[in-house]
Parts: C-alpha cells; structure tokens; sequence
C-alpha cells in the first residue's frame, strides 16, 4: 500500500473566511486506489478542504497537487474534467430533470459532447444506452423517468452519488453521501459506493462512524482546521489524542 | 414537431397558403405575428430554456435591424438575402459582447445589466445621427430579390413579402426548435436547473451561457431584420424598453414551458391589441390587467391553459423541457 503513488496531495493548505481560521496547514496525500475517510467534529473544516480540492475556493495558502499537477485555485469544470469527481453533503441534483436526463447530462460530460450543437440528443442510442446501463446498476432504474423532485430522499442520494460516478472520475470525493438516511438505506448506500468506486480512489467526509470503519482503508481526522492523525481504521481506533478530542464522545453520542 | 409528418406538411401548406385567404391589412398583421413570434421564442431560449431573464433582448432586435437598413443603404447592389443575413450575423455578434459582461451575473443583476446595455445602445441610435439619423429613424430601402433565373420577385407587394418572411421564420423555428434538442441545448436547461452542479461535472458555466445568449440573439436580430425590412423604417424605439418588456409578456402570455408557447402568446398579444385598440383608447389599461391575471392564476400561459381544458397532459418527458414558473 505504501508503495502506491500519491493520487493527491494537499500541502499546507490554509484558509479562513474573513478572517475566520478555518484551515490552518493542511498536509494529507491521498494514494492511488485508496479509500480514504476524513473524520471531524463539525466545524472542523472537511467540507471546506472538499471546496479547494474541487475548485469551489482558492485556498489563503498551500498546494493541490493532483497526479503532480498543480491544480490550486483550477475552476471545477476543469478540475472535474481532469477525473476528479464529488457528491455534495446537501443534495445538489437536476431537480425538475427526470433520472434519465439528470445522469445522461453526466454521460455526454463523460463523453465530451457538452458542446455538440448539432446531434439530436433523443436520436443518439449510444448515449440512451450507457445511461441506461449506469441506471441498471441502481435501483433507480425503475424510476427513469421520474422528476428528480418527485423522488424519496434516499433516493435523491443515489441519485446524487450516480452523478458522481457518471463521469468516471478517477478520484471520487463524497461528501456525507449518507447524510440522513436510515439504516437500511445506510447499509445499502455503503455496498452501492463499494461497487461504483472499484478500481477508483475514494476520498469521503463521513460522520458515520459504522460506514467509516466498513468502507475505509486509512482515515484522516480534521481537528480545527489541522490533520490531527491519519493512519489505518485499528491505528486511528487506537490513538489516544483522537479518542479524547472526538472519537470516544462521538461513539457515546452515537450509542444514545 | 408533429406526431404526424403529413400534418406538418399541410400546416405549412396551409400558411404559404394565407395571402389568398386575407385581405392587406390582416395579412401585414399576420407578417408582424411571424417576426414578434420568432422574437419571443428567441427570449424563451434564453429565459425558459437557460433561465436568464433579460430585459434587454431588444438590443440584439434593434442592432438587426438597424445592421440590415445600414447594409442596404450603404452597400450599393447588394442582395436582399445577403443584406438580412448580416443583419442577423451583426445582432448574435452584439449578443456575444454583451453576453461576455452579463452572464457571470445573475438572477436580478443579470437582468438589470443587459437592460443597461440596450438603453445603452438606444442612446446611441438616438445621438449618432450621422449614422442612424437620430429619432426620425433610418429609412429602409428594400431591394427587390432577383432569381438566378432572371425572375423578379417585388417586394413591394405584401404576399411576397409574407412568403419571405414565413419562410425565413419557419427555417429559423426549426433550427432553434433542433437546436434545443440537441446536447449544447440541453446543457443549457442545466444551466437553469443547476449550474454549480453542472460545473462539478464538467460543463464550462461561462462558455454555455454565453453561447446559449448568443445563439438567442442571433435569433432575435433576424426578427429585428424582418421587423426593419416589413416597416422600411428602424428607429431608437426598436431598442427601447417597450419592446424589451413586450417580448417578455408575450413569452409569459404564451406559456414559457413549451418550445412554440412564446410564438402563440405573441400571435394573441398583437390581434388582442388590434381589436382593444380599436375598442378603447385605454387598451394598455386591459393588457395590463390581463399580464397580471396570467402571472397570478394561469402561470403556464395559454399553453397551460389549453393542455388543462383539453385534458392534455405530456407523457414521460423525452427530453429536457423549457421552464415551468415555481411559485415560492
């Protein structure tokens, strides 16, 4: 594992909001074909490190280094153009596109055809298929043509997350992708993000403690705005500091 | 566009058809009717489609037609066909200067800068008098169009006219009808649906606005043209806000969530002011109050209204729709 390159690197990233101190001095690197969870109380500053790793922010200070360019400050449709795929905490979908059309815009990203001015979109089979195909791994499948407004809530979350890998990213960075589901929808969630990012390296902000623990191979925990320890699930388990600063009141938190 | 091709084909028959079935007077009612009727799906293509409400989509309209009247004075000889299409290429260019500043904006900014830009450009035609001869107006002479056969077709008469600017009308419908079904279109609904999440699957925010602004008016600056050549006459008003905010009633009127919505809320706005104008001095007073019932109970537009009486409902949606209003 060691062995791996590094997919991306964060290298002394820091950033506040007018003058709020919200990252000061992020290092992390994130290997190739990883799983990797990054864990925090809230506030610590997971959904913003995920904004300047996608483009959303300029980080103050620092580096991302992805595959060893330089994408610091890059706008997101050139970073996602370069593979790096994200899911959003707060559901962020096509809301009055059906499934169908909401995952078919991902493909013709995938495929580079956001500019073709000439095909007829509903005349292309290549393009109906693989959306097609990508719905059949989902149990969203039955609902195609379902505006996406009118789904459940945990349905709103597959559909989130197909978005996602839609566009084939190489990295996928999921933000809270189980965010308000209940535990079936949970459990489902967690062996649906284990097929869609085979062979893909995997970068979530989680707060599940469960999902973590099941999906991630190494885990990272953000303690205001600094890495305080990244290691193995038994390793992170094991460390003092983070079981006083989050874990041990986390888990009682979850036990009640 | 039809479930049926042959109906189409009789549809169209039926309007090449109109010059022998109306007199002079309705038939330059109905040529104002095409050219406001392209004009307001080009508005809808930018506010139905992408979601961008401007208010100034009279400025790509008025630099048509004045582009087409400075073509025709100016170039001696120059064919009529030649002089329009310039005139359009000259609107979606403006568009794709204006469009550079407007569409990183959004929401109320956006619609109020690109009313700024067409009162801009109306100061203009107001004060380059040497150019566009000020408030008079510049005089259009339309030449008249000559086949490769040596036939003359006059343009002086109305039914020749019409069947130009119906032809020109339709070829444009169908090209902007085609172009929504396409992926660019419809990478423009995104645009209106979500454009953070589309940026974060790639799609260039800035690059898709500007070209789904630019094609919109592209297609209005060929209304200004036909609008420019029929009245042989542009002046600072085709520029103005009047024009600007009549577009968007007429969108609104006719229902802004179907492709050909627009063109019938403008078909019933001008026979609507025909007749109230004829009836009473205070129409703008009537259309007013009607703007304002549609806007409060019937905010799908006639469109909606009709697919309500008739029962008609849309099936599963094969493809990304143009707006329906949301209440809040």
């Amino acid at each position: 594992m060691s062995a791996q390159p590094a997919a991306l690197e964060l290298r002394g990233i820091a950033h506040d909001f007018s003058g709020l101190q919200v990252l000061s001095g992020i290092d992390l690197t994130i290997r190739e074909g990883e799983r990797h969870a990054i864990i925090g109380p809230n506030g610590a500053g997971k959904s913003t490190l995920f904004n300047i790793m996608t483009g959303r922010y300029t980080p103050r200070a620092g580096r991302v280094v992805y595959r060893g360019r330089d994408i610091t400050g890059a706008s997101p449709h050139r970073i996602a153009r370069l593979g790096i795929g994200r899911s959003f905490q707060i559901i962020n979908i096509f809301p009055r596109l059906t499934v169908f059309e909401n995952v078919r815009s991902a493909v013709l990203s995938r495929r580079g055809r956001r500019l073709d001015a000439w095909r007829r979109l509903d005349r292309d089979a290549a393009i109906a298929r693989e959306t097609d195909e990508l719905l059949a791994t989902l149990r969203l499948a039955a609902r195609r043509d379902t505006p996406a407004s009118e789904l459940s809530y945990g349905e709103q979350r597959e559909l989130e997350l197909a978005l996602t890998v839609a566009v084939q990213p190489q990295l996928v960075l999921l933000d809270e992708p189980t965010a308000g589901l209940n535990s079936d929808d949970t459990r489902r969630a967690i062996d649906l993000i284990r097929r869609v990012t085979e062979g893909r390296t995997l970068v979530m902000v989680e707060h599940d403690m469960d999902v973590v623990f099941t999906l991630a191979d190494r885990v990272s925990v953000i303690y205001y705005g600094r890495v305080l320890a990244t290691g193995t699930c038994d390793e992170i388990r094991a460390n003092a500091e983070v079981k006083r600063a989050y874990l041990g009141r986390k888990s009682s938190a979850a036990a009640s | 566009m039809s479930r049926a091709p042959w109906l189409g084909a009789l549809a169209v028959a039926a309007l090449y058809a109109v010059p022998w079935m109306l007199d002079t007077v309705r038939l330059r009612m109905v040529i104002e009717i095409l050219y406001f009727g392209l004009f307001a799906v080009s508005f809808n293509l930018l506010f139905g489609y992408a979601g961008l409400l401007s208010f100034g989509h009279a400025a790509s309209f008025g630099v048509g037609g004045y582009a087409v009247g400075l073509v025709l004075k100016h170039v001696a000889g120059v064919p009529l066909v030649v002089a329009m299409a310039l005139g359009a290429l000259a609107g979606a260019l403006a568009g794709l200067l204006i469009g550079a500043f407007c569409v990183r904006l959004r929401g109320t900014y956006f619609a109020l800068l690109t009313l700024a830009f067409s009162q801009f450009l109306n100061a203009i035609a107001l004060k380059w008098r040497d150019v566009t001869r000020g408030d008079d107006g510049l005089t259009v002479a339309v030449p008249d169009i000559t086949l490769p056969g040596g036939t003359v077709i006059r343009m002086a008469s109305a039914a020749n006219f019409y069947w130009l600017a119906l032809t020109i009308v339709l070829l444009s419908l169908w090209a902007a009808w085609r172009f929504t079904r396409t992926p660019l279109g419809n990478a423009g609904v995104l645009m209106r649906e979500n454009d953070e999440r589309a940026a974060f699957l790639g799609y260039n925010v800035f690059a898709t606005k500007l070209i789904m602004f630019t094609v919109a008016s592209g297609f209005a600056a060929v209304a200004g043209v036909l609008f420019a050549t029929f009245q042989r006459l542009i002046s600072p008003a085709a520029l103005d806000l009047p024009i600007g905010t009549e577009v968007v009633f007429m969108a609104v009127l006719g229902g802004t969530g179907a492709f050909l919505g627009p063109f019938l809320g403008a078909a019933v706005y001008i026979v609507v002011q025909d007749w109230l104008s004829k009836t009473s001095e205070h129409w703008p007073f009537f259309m007013g109050l009607a703007f304002v019932l549609m806007i409060l109970f019937a905010h799908t537009g006639l469109v909606g209204l009709l697919g309500a009486l008739t029962g008609w409902r849309r099936g599963p949606v094969p493809q990304a729709t143009p707006a329906r209003p949301e209440t809040a």
